[in-house]
């Protein structure tokens, strides 16, 4: 097998994957608290994306959507589970100046042509938020087992997909470099990926013990 | 690349006048050859040409694998194979020069920019230029490395970091299951001396109080001649036996306090209405407190789960948790008064929420606190801070053991020195 065909191979397979988390979340729907909901809620409309690129010609302009939406959501999330008012006010308004500077990179800087400069932003974000939130859990010593934490997979997750999908600032001098290179990136991305909805799956199963906070 | 090397030691050999008369050559009016077309390809794909405009007014930038170009030039006034100086400026170092020759090539070019000259080699001739860039090996590129080394490190630094707490974390852990360890072993060492020491106690309880009473019957059977003589002593004795009976009493009530460690989670669990057992403890201990002390006064807070509080729990042992906190909690806020300042407003918050299948207690006080010392041994037992005939050292520690063994819970205490404490418990719920 090439390593064109291989790299196709899995990121088709790492985008699509995204339907077993999903189908997990809507099964257990019921015995997942809201948090996970709104992940689930997220999850799904990644998905339509996904999809609706497949008949897009516009496909830049998805990829700020994109970046828009895991903003938003993780932001969401982690402002949400970290301990420390301030530190969430902190994480929600750093989600806001990052959603906005997204917008004003789509269309007043980079024209949604290449969203090099979002792309890295929203990754560097959500790598730093999600660190912010592994900390405080691994410090909580009133958490037993930290590997039943749902969202210690969530946040493994994102942080590995992104401090991975953070080497994309150098896509475009590596693709001038190589092709090769370029879709070694893309390989490697793409099993980062599949180990985010793998830990994403595994977060909607440990989930269904936690009830909502109330 | 041993080709460019070469030209440079020809050029040596040749002689550098050549690269005067170069500069001299640029100048104003009509160039003397003129390129006809540039083509650019890979180097390894050799039927692959891509042609280069060479009237393009925007700089051409040439991919990095597409570093192999070919020039063909001829002259401006003359047709056929002509003899040109040529030199390509960021790789050359002085002008060339081709005889009867239409093309030259040249491969490999690193990234940077280049201008390629071309002139006849009439003296005073001024050449045609092209100029482009070559993108770069990224590797060569100055912020490249620097920009990969940070990313590596930002990677690694997380990484370490994260492995730093998770260490540091299992450290912890470690200490508290050694203090766990060491706090039941005292327990179990606890309950055995108090069975061991309930039965002479008993003795030593029971015996006082007959003896009392045979003292009392002493009296009677005594003549009174004789009872005058004696009186004294006889009264002295009595004392004696009412003191060791007061305090065999006292020394029954702790060891009966310690014998409850050891009867911890013997009884039957019961869903009780927590928020119910909470109020009624702390009115009660509210009420004692006011009773030692009918000028204190203290600002109650409570704040409650909404939803319904209900807990599967042992009672009454549960009950003596809340009695104790409180009772500590008042005790700590009436030292405070006494201590403190005139505007000094005792008060004590407590709270209680649902959470994650837990249930949580807070209880906080603006008293005297305790330091980090104190808090490391405050559920020890006999572990006390009170004046002696105060306290026993039992009361926390048996509050840790409800809260422990019995319902699989956590108790732990925050506190400032000097502006107050919380205890804090969960259970499972």
């Amino acid at each position: 097998m090439k390593l064109v065909e291989l790299s196709a191979y899995l990121v088709y397979l790492s985008t699509y994957l995204i339907a077993v988390p999903i189908l997990l979340g809507f099964y257990l729907y019921r015995r997942i608290p809201i948090l996970f909901r709104i992940l689930l809620a997220g999850l799904v409309l990644v998905l339509i994306l996904d999809i609706a690129l497949l008949f897009s010609t516009a496909k830049n302009t998805f990829l700020y959507v994109f970046c828009g939406v895991d903003v938003l959501l993780f932001g969401w999330i982690f402002s949400r589970s970290v301990s420390g008012e301030a530190t969430g006010r902190l994480i929600l308004a750093g989600t806001a100046l990052v959603t906005l500077t997204i917008g004003l990179d789509a269309f007043f800087y980079s024209g949604l042509t290449a969203n090099g400069l979002s792309n890295t932003l929203a990754r560097v974000f959500l790598v730093v938020i999600s660190v912010v939130y592994l900390s405080q859990l691994i410090q909580n010593l009133k958490v037993d087992n930290l590997l039943a934490q749902p969202l210690l997979w969530v946040s493994l997750g994102v942080l590995t997909y992104n401090a991975v999908g953070m080497f994309d600032v150098f896509s475009k001098p590596i693709l001038s470099y190589s092709q090769n290179l370029y879709l070694q990136f893309y390989t490697v991305w793409a099993l980062a990926t599949i180990l985010l909805y793998v830990f994403f799956t595994y977060a909607f199963w440990m989930a269904k013990h936690t009830e909502e906070i109330s | 690349m041993q080709q460019y090397r070469t030209r440079i030691l020809i050029g040596i050999v040749l002689g550098l006048s050549m690269i005067g008369g170069a500069i001299q050559g640029y100048g104003q009016g009509e160039p003397s050859a003129r390129l006809l077309s540039v083509s650019a390809r890979n180097y390894q794909q050799a039927y692959s040409k891509n042609l280069v405009d060479t009237l393009s007014t925007n700089p051409v930038v040439l991919p990095y694998d597409q570093n192999t170009l070919f020039f063909t030039f001829a002259a401006t006034n003359a047709r056929g194979r002509q003899s040109f100086f040529y030199m390509l400026n960021g790789l050359d170092y002085y002008w060339l020069r081709c005889d009867n020759c239409t093309q030259v090539h040249y491969s490999h070019l690193d990234g940077g920019d280049y201008t390629f000259l071309v002139k006849t080699t009439s003296p005073g001739a001024i050449p045609a230029q092209f100029s482009f860039e070559v993108e770069g090996n990224i590797w060569h590129r100055w912020w490249f490395v620097p920009m990969l080394a940070l990313y590596g490190l930002t990677i690694m630094s997380i990484g370490g970091y994260l492995f730093v707490l998770y260490r540091f974390r299992q450290k912890l852990i470690e200490q508290h299951l050694v203090h766990k360890a060491r706090m039941e072993s005292m327990s179990e060492l606890m309950s055995g001396i108090a069975h061991e020491i309930l039965n002479p106690l008993n003795f030593v309880t029971n015996y006082s109080e007959v003896s009392r009473e045979l003292l009392d019957e002493l009296k009677d059977e005594l003549p009174a001649d004789a009872l005058n003589q004696v009186e004294d002593i006889v009264s002295d004795v009595g004392d004696n036996l009412a003191k060791i009976n007061d305090h065999s009493l006292r020394a029954n009530q702790i060891v009966q306090n310690m014998l409850q460690h050891s009867r911890i989670g013997r009884g039957e669990m019961q869903f009780v209405e927590i928020k119910t057992m909470i109020t009624d403890q702390l009115q009660e201990s509210y009420r004692v407190a006011r009773q030692q002390d009918d000028s204190f006064e203290a600002v109650l807070t409570t704040d409650f789960d909404t939803s319904s509080l209900t807990a599967k729990v042992l009672a009454a042992e549960f009950g003596k948790v809340l009695q104790n906190l409180f009772s500590n909690a008042f005790y700590t806020l009436q030292e405070k008064r006494r201590l403190g300042a005139d505007d000094y407003v005792p008060a004590l918050w407590v709270s209680a929420y649902h959470k994650n299948h837990v249930l949580e207690l807070r209880i906080r006080d603006n008293g005297t606190g305790i330091s980090q010392e104190v808090a490391e041994k405050i559920f020890q037992p006999f572990f006390t801070t009170k004046p002696t005939g105060q306290g026993t050292g039992l009361g926390l520690s048996l509050c840790y053991d409800i809260i422990t063994k019995g319902h699989d819970g956590k108790i732990w205490v925050e506190s400032a020195l000097g502006e107050g404490s919380t205890f804090i418990f969960q259970i499972p719920a």
